[in-house]
């Protein structure tokens, strides 16, 4: 069962990305900030990433970045609103492997996750 | 990068193009030479450099592939067989386009940086890397992102990263620039270099699972699938039109779509852009594709002069030396116009210095005696010594050597060697011969205007050479060499000629001179119909072996620079073109005389003597006259003729041509020739010379000697031919400079003219020399 850990600082949106996700059949890790997200990164090794951009404490860049160093592998989609275009080319540019828009359209985000892992 | 920065990249990338391309051609005469090739991978790999350092990366993607290839020729990997010398000169020509481009973009002018990059550099860098290996491929990717992409930059960048797993991007729409500019619409292509083939089907794939793409297409480029066929490689050509691609890339959006159709089209061989023409149809005006199978390898020659013209030796190994002589030789580069700005101060100076001398003369002989003004003397004869020298030198760093000019013209004769199916070896000659700067820039264009007659229409096909007994190869020689203070530029070809019988022809057909009348015409004089206006237009080029296709232009041309075109032909053996032009624009010294009330300045360097004769030994010699000096008949001219004709005097016109034609004996009283008889009964004649004739000009007293600097007399001068310009002298008034060329053409033509004992419609002709 591929797992995807969940990152963003609003907890309303982490419980429904994890439904989602949970309904088709992904095991789901949470974390609420970069630094959260790098820790967790680090311990459960999941198969991809879904990374909000503006989080307090590290964005979503600067974990994605941490994140990459740790592991060159790692798969990130970064989740953002619109009007943050230059940070997501950043982060594209950074090695995130894509990117969702929120609100999340459902099919999107698991059209991506199953790209990205099967 | 400032500005200065970007102008010192582009002037010194530039002059580097343009060796790098005298190399190419030359290789391809010489063949290997590894010297020449490491050259040519010493100027690659400094564009290289340089063009990367100010983030082009275009150029310097280019440029590397040029390296690459020069690399593998370097090392007896490649040889320089004549498609991949075509593929060469087309990547000199990207190089300069991108430069131009640059250099517009960093211009400032409105608009400048939308239009900049516009060339499309995929196709050429993928028939570079085919040359090197038959494993390299360029592959053309084409993809159409969703409707409802939120942020196709974003998904544009994916599509650049995914493509650099399988090779080097080389060039992109939108680019990388515009990407981060975030102008990308829903179409993109991209050109991606690999050193090994790549499963097309793969990179399709993985270009998919990028979000939001609609469609992929991935083809192996077909940059040189043409020129493989030509040399026999013979691969078959798959229909590669842009109608096959699903997306229609003239749908293409944002600022760069535009030249996308192109861009496919190149690389399929085959400049149209709207049909499936295949890689092996005859090359479109924008395709890069060589010339329908024209000559074979070497079908241009080339020969360098070595030392100032002379034999011609290892050309090969003289020109290493001399190349890497460029760089030792300590220069500094100065704005063209910053310098054009410095001679004419120094001209208006050597005025002021002429007035002053003048002022001071006078004064001097009003003072005379008194002592009190020698300082002015002394400072006056100083300041004149440092004027005319000031002046030497500033026209001495005006002078250019021909070179930078005739290096353009080997490419130039090659191309249209090859797109008209000639067999041509071009031989330069005298490029060493120095011109001031201005005029290098005028006679440029009607050199190309000769060279390309005398290659397109002057050398017949190779068939037709063999039929007429000649060797298929056909020879254009340029050649420049110094005569008196004047340069005379030869165009010379050993083609078909001009048949005067078909001048004749053609000139009576286009009504510009009567049926009756043409009969009269030597043949020297049907030839010079050629130059006149109208006389040819492109259907008329192969009724006259060519000839005229805008001669009257190029006449004129040269003519505005002081100059004169002669043509010499004969029918089967070729014809010869020779340009006289000035030295210089600018400064002379000249023999000022005065006659009927003007004053005129003589170039010095054209007077052979000054005599006096009886004037009753000026003789009529049809309408003109002529002395017999030492035992030799010299026509002459009086030069009180063309005083009263510049005064622009309709009666004095008149008068003159009646004393013509009735001799100077019997001149009417206001004949300007009275002038002469009334002073001393004795003319003085002023003996000058053009190459090796000579003419006497009847003159009514001498002034002296002096420094001139020419003033263009605008449209006056172009009226009174015979004038090369004005001169102002120290005392403010203007004195008309002479063109001796000119008043010999005058003084022999007529009695040339009247030789062939025709009168009536020959009158025009007499006096076009010096009138509107």
């Amino acid at each position: 069962m591929p797992r995807v850990l969940i990152v963003d600082d609003a907890a309303f949106m982490r419980m429904r990305s994890r439904k989602l996700l949970e309904d088709h059949g992904y095991q789901v890790e949470e974390a609420q900030d970069g630094e959260e997200a790098v820790k967790k990164y680090v311990e459960t090794s999941p198969d991809a990433v879904l990374m909000d951009i503006t989080m307090p404490v590290m964005d979503g860049i600067a974990a994605l970045k941490e994140i990459k160093k740790r592991d060159p592998h790692a798969k990130v989609i970064m989740c953002t609103a619109v009007g943050q275009q230059s940070l997501v080319m950043e982060a594209i540019m950074a090695g995130a492997r894509d990117y969702l828009l929120k609100p999340f359209d459902p099919d999107k985000v698991l059209a991506s996750l199953k790209k990205l892992v099967g | 990068m400032s500005p200065e920065d970007i102008r010192l990249f582009l002037d010194e990338t530039l002059d580097q193009l343009e060796v790098l391309e005298e190399e190419i051609v030359r290789l391809e005469g010489e063949g290997h030479d590894p010297r020449l090739l490491q050259d040519m991978f010493r100027i690659a790999h400094t564009v290289k450099g340089s063009s990367a350092t100010v983030g082009h990366s275009r150029m310097s993607t280019l440029a590397h592939a040029m390296e690459d290839v020069f690399a593998a020729m370097r090392d007896g990997r490649l040889e320089p067989h004549r498609e991949l010398v075509n593929v060469l000169l087309d990547a000199v020509d990207g190089l300069r386009e991108l430069a131009a481009a640059l250099e517009f973009a960093s211009s400032g002018c409105p608009g400048a940086e939308e239009g900049a990059g516009e060339v499309d550099i995929g196709p050429l860098v993928a028939r570079l890397m085919e040359a090197t290996s038959a494993e390299a491929g360029a592959y053309e990717v084409h993809v159409r992102f969703a409707d409802d992409t939120v942020m196709p930059p974003v998904r544009a960048l994916q599509v650049i990263q995914v493509l650099e797993g399988f090779g080097t991007v080389v060039d992109s729409r939108p680019s990388i620039e515009d990407i981060r500019a975030e102008k990308v619409g829903l179409d993109m292509c991209a050109t991606v270099a690999a050193a090994s083939s790549i499963d097309e089907a793969m990179v399709e794939a993985k270009v998919y699972e990028v979000s939001d793409v609609d469609r992929v297409e991935v083809r192996r480029s077909q940059g040189s699938a043409q020129g493989k066929a030509a040399v026999g490689v013979g691969r078959v050509p798959e229909p590669a039109g842009p109608a096959t691609v699903p997306t229609g890339p003239a749908g293409s959006t944002g600022s760069a779509g535009s030249a996308d159709p192109a861009g496919l089209a190149g690389a399929a061989g085959s400049g149209d852009p709207t049909g499936p023409d295949g890689p092996g149809d005859l090359p479109g005006s924008g395709g890069p594709g060589t010339p329908i199978g024209a000559g074979g390898p070497g079908g241009v020659g080339r020969r360098e002069p070595v030392g100032g013209g002379g034999g011609n030796g290892e050309a090969a190994t003289e020109d290493v030396p001399k190349l890497l002589g460029r760089s030792k030789t300590e220069t500094i580069r100065v704005d063209v116009d910053a310098f054009d700005r410095l001679v004419r101060i120094v001209s208006e100076l050597a005025i002021d210095e002429a007035r002053l001398t003048e002022v001071q003369r006078r004064l001097s002989a009003l003072e005379a005696h008194s002592g009190r003004i020698e300082d002015l003397e002394q400072i006056t004869a100083h300041m004149n010594r440092l004027t005319t020298e000031l002046q030497e030198e500033v026209m001495k760093a005006r002078m250019t050597p021909l070179a930078s000019l005739f290096k353009r013209f080997p490419r130039m004769v090659r191309d249209t060697a090859a797109s008209s199916g000639k067999l041509v070896e071009f031989v330069v000659e005298g490029e060493d011969t120095e011109l001031d700067r201005a005029l290098i820039e005028e006679v440029a264009d009607p050199i190309i205007h000769l060279l390309r007659n005398a290659v397109g229409h002057g050398i017949e096909s190779p068939d037709e050479r063999v039929r007429r007994g000649k060797p298929e190869k056909g020879r254009v020689r340029l050649a420049a060499r110094h005569v008196e203070d004047r340069v005379v530029i030869t165009v010379e070809d050993d083609g078909g000629g001009i048949d005067p019988a078909r001048v004749r022809e053609s000139a009576v057909r286009k009504g510009m001179i009567a049926p009756d009348d043409v009969g009269s015409l030597s043949d020297d004089e049907a030839i010079e119909l050629i130059f006149q206006p109208g006389f040819s237009t492109a259907n008329q080029v192969n009724d006259v072996s060519g000839r005229g296709v805008g001669l009257d232009i190029v006449r004129t041309n040269v003519e505005r620079l002081g100059g004169t075109i002669r043509v010499k032909t004969s029918v089967g053996k070729g014809t010869s073109f020779a340009l006289s032009v000035p030295l210089t624009l600018a400064v002379f010294r000249a023999l000022l005389v005065e006659s009927c009330g003007q004053e005129f300045a003589v170039p010095l360097s054209s007077v052979v003597e000054v005599t006096r004769v009886p004037f009753s030994e000026v003789k009529p010699v049809g309408q003109g006259h002529a002395i017999v000096l030492r035992g030799k008949v010299l026509p002459v001219f009086d030069l009180c003729d063309f005083a009263a004709r510049s005064n622009g005097a309709a009666e004095a016109t008149d008068a003159t041509q009646a004393t013509e034609a009735t001799g100077a004996a019997q001149a009417g009283e206001d004949s300007p020739r009275d002038h002469l008889e009334r002073s001393t009964g004795r003319a003085l004649v002023v003996v000058a010379r053009y190459e090796d004739m000579r003419v006497g000009i009847i003159v009514g007293s001498l002034l002296g000697e002096q420094e001139i600097v020419i003033k263009s007399l605008g449209r006056l001068a172009r009226c009174a031919r015979g004038v090369l310009g004005g001169a102002i002298l120290g005392d403010g008034r203007v004195a008309l400079i002479l063109d001796v060329a000119r008043v010999l053409e005058k003084a022999m033509g007529r009695s040339h003219i009247s030789g062939s004992g025709s009168e009536g419609g020959n009158g025009d002709r007499s006096d076009y020399q010096f009138q509107c």
